[in-house]
């Protein structure tokens, strides 16, 4: 009886309800929303910022933010397109590709912890460095810059559909499982638990906090990686102004709705993927119902300010009243 | 306090020299340089941004940060643009209007961070984000073109050749130094950035500050982007995106710590001219803009990392 209540009563749940409101309405007020060239649009949106909302919630449980996410995702993109276009093959790419993505995720631990920067700041900076990098790598490609002609074998790889599912569902599926299993039950993972609840405490417990912290950005990175193979694939191609001006904050966002806390030691990669869902269907929505565009930005900081709002002072509700699962 | 104002005049007259021998640089080796046109755009640049250091110099010596500057700045020029065209406005009319709801906007922004308690950075990116959406949405994604020429002297005015903006940008910067040097209410901030807690002990009204801080932001950015607006005669959607990073660095260069408790408004100031004139010399040689990008990236972590390393003298941790 008391696991019901505690599935009944999640976060998860809510967002779960939202959601099929969200869906109830959209299907009644608009004849487009429920066609398949629709569905396939919002279902890749959901599945990447899924899989780096995944990535992303174990960062939030060790009280990190990587706000440089969107950007880092153009710059391996557009380093993707132009391996293609030297005629690499496609395993050498996508390795290549993740590698950097692990770089360049590191560098961002390493400014983290030995250098002492803030992380707001750091991945802030870092978003301007790879949104100027991601058009500088792509020069030749003239004003907006967009790679495609990739091998047929790649585009195989997220580009096809199983009984009208479309691949990258399941693979993102499986992504947030995987990420959610190890957040609960790995010790590794665990320890993010710790690191984000009391850093002190936990670097006297002897976690590495130094080393945790590296590898939770350079996670975020590959996953960021990850996402960006599995979406070049299913479109065909990959441009550099991708993930500009709002990816990361959707996926922030995301994370937060999902129980993610800015302060630690709490989110669930489930709830940020539902918490993603939310948005890209508001999103589509937005699209579906013809309102204008302008409002996407307008919103999803409204939505962020307003769960950010919340997030903080919720906590302060006294723990039996409170609904939400922390842990 | 001799000991703090032998760092502080150590850091900005190290400044200075570096400016100096910057532009001495550049005027030798790049014709373009001091070519009318391009020292006039340096000018107006930095005066846009000049309004708006004293206010960000408050906000970081007490510790907190406001990222949301750039679109409160581009906001206001378009909601100005839009009240005195499209609305019919009086123009008196529609600058107050513009400058009370840019007060509003930083009343939005310090009762959150200081009363609900909630993290500045995110806050203001949430706002950053809320305000670049509001920009696009009340004229359509369109800029606000051929503004009236009664609006626009109030910017392009020339008293003894110098533009009124730049004046007016000057004139402010001014009174923030001597307000945050000389003035008790003011000073506040270093104790606030210094140890909060110990603040609020002391009796200083911590909340009631910084909710003050960030509607003087906001009020400058509103002034700011009305200004810009009105020196170009059209109020751009572009206006101000990278407003909240230049300030930032500027502030770190002139010696300010991004943990608060320290900094000045003239360090802020030279460390202002010195990155707009990188950002300057960038356009001049004629580099992809897009290093200027990087470069603002590169620079900010360049500039952290030194206050960092340099506050961390100061700790034993």
């Amino acid at each position: 009886m008391r696991i019901f209540k505690k599935v009944f009563t999640s976060r998860e749940f809510f967002l779960l309800i939202v959601i099929g409101v969200l869906l109830l309405i959209l299907g009644l007020k608009s004849d487009f929303f429920f066609t398949m060239d629709n569905l396939k649009g919002v279902m890749l949106n959901i599945s990447i910022y899924g899989i780096v909302a995944a990535g992303m919630t174990i960062l939030f449980v060790s009280r990190g933010i990587d706000l440089s996410v969107g950007t880092v995702m153009a710059t391996l993109g557009v380093i993707l397109g132009r391996l293609f276009e030297k005629g690499l093959p496609v395993p050498i790419v996508i390795i290549i590709v993740l590698i950097t993505g692990a770089v360049i995720g590191s560098s961002i631990g390493l400014l983290i912890t030995k250098v002492g920067i803030n992380p707001f700041i750091a991945t802030l900076a870092y978003f301007f460095c790879f949104r100027g990098l991601s058009f500088i790598l792509a020069l030749s490609k003239g004003e907006f810059p967009f790679f495609g002609n990739f091998p047929a074998s790649y585009n195989r790889i997220a580009g096809g559909t199983f009984h009208g599912v479309e691949y990258i569902i399941f693979y993102a599926v499986a992504i947030v499982i995987i990420y959610q299993i190890l957040l609960s039950k790995n010790v590794f993972f665990r320890q993010n638990f710790f690191l984000g609840g009391n850093e002190t405490a936990a670097r006297v417990v002897g976690i590495k906090i130094n080393l945790l912290k590296i590898f939770n950005y350079a996670l975020v990175s590959t996953t960021g990686a990850i996402a960006i193979i599995l979406r070049a694939s299913r479109v065909g191609g990959t441009n550099a102004t991708f993930g500009y001006p709002s990816f990361a904050l959707i996926v922030v966002t995301g994370v937060i709705l999902g129980g993610g806390s800015l302060k630690g030691g709490g989110g669930s990669v489930i709830g940020s993927f539902l918490g993603v869902g939310v948005i890209s269907i508001i999103y589509n929505a937005m699209v579906m119902l013809n309102i204008n565009p302008f409002y996407t930005e307008f919103s999803i900081g409204l939505i962020l300010l307003v769960s950010i709002i919340l997030d903080e002072n919720i906590r302060k509700i006294p723990m039996h009243r409170l609904k939400k699962v922390k842990e | 306090m001799k000991y703090l104002g032998r760092i502080f005049k150590a850091r900005e007259s190290s400044l200075a020299i570096i400016i100096f021998i910057f532009v001495l640089i550049l005027s030798f080796t790049n014709p373009n340089f001091t070519s009318k046109i391009n020292l006039l755009g340096i000018l107006f640049y930095i005066a846009e941004n000049t309004i708006m250091i004293g206010a960000i110099t408050l906000i970081i010596v007490s510790g907190n940060f406001d990222l949301s500057v750039g679109s409160v700045l581009g906001f206001s020029g378009i909601l100005v643009g839009v009240l005195i065209q499209n609305a019919r406005v009086p123009i008196p009319l529609a600058i107050i209007i513009t400058l009370v709801v840019a007060a509003a906007i930083g009343l939005l922004n310090g009762s959150i961070i200081a009363y609900a308690s909630v993290n500045p950075f995110i806050t203001t990116l949430a706002t950053w984000f809320i305000f670049l959406g509001l920009k696009y949405i009340i004229n359509g994604g369109r800029h606000v073109n051929n503004l009236p020429y009664e609006f626009n002297k109030i910017a392009q005015y020339r008293i003894l050749g110098i533009p009124l903006m730049v004046i007016f940008a000057f004139i402010i910067m001014i009174i923030f130094e001597i307000l945050l040097k000389k003035n008790v209410y003011f000073k506040q901030n270093y104790f606030i950035g210094g140890n909060e807690k110990a603040a609020i002990l002391v009796g200083i009204k911590v909340k009631r500050v910084i909710t003050f801080n960030y509607m003087l932001i906001a009020i400058m950015a509103g002034m700011a982007g009305m200004l810009t607006a009105a020196r170009f005669g059209n109020a751009y959607t572009s206006a101000g995106t990278d407003s909240a990073f230049i300030l930032v660095i500027g502030v770190i260069l002139g010696g300010a710590s991004l943990y608060g408790g320290s900094g000045s408004v003239l360090g802020s100031m030279l460390g202002l001219i010195l990155i707009s004139l990188i950002y300057n010399s960038i356009i001049m040689y004629g580099i992809n803009l897009n290093w200027n990008q990087v470069t603002l990236g590169l620079i900010i972590i360049a500039a952290v990392t030194i206050d960092v390393v340099l506050e961390n003298r100061k700790k034993f941790i």
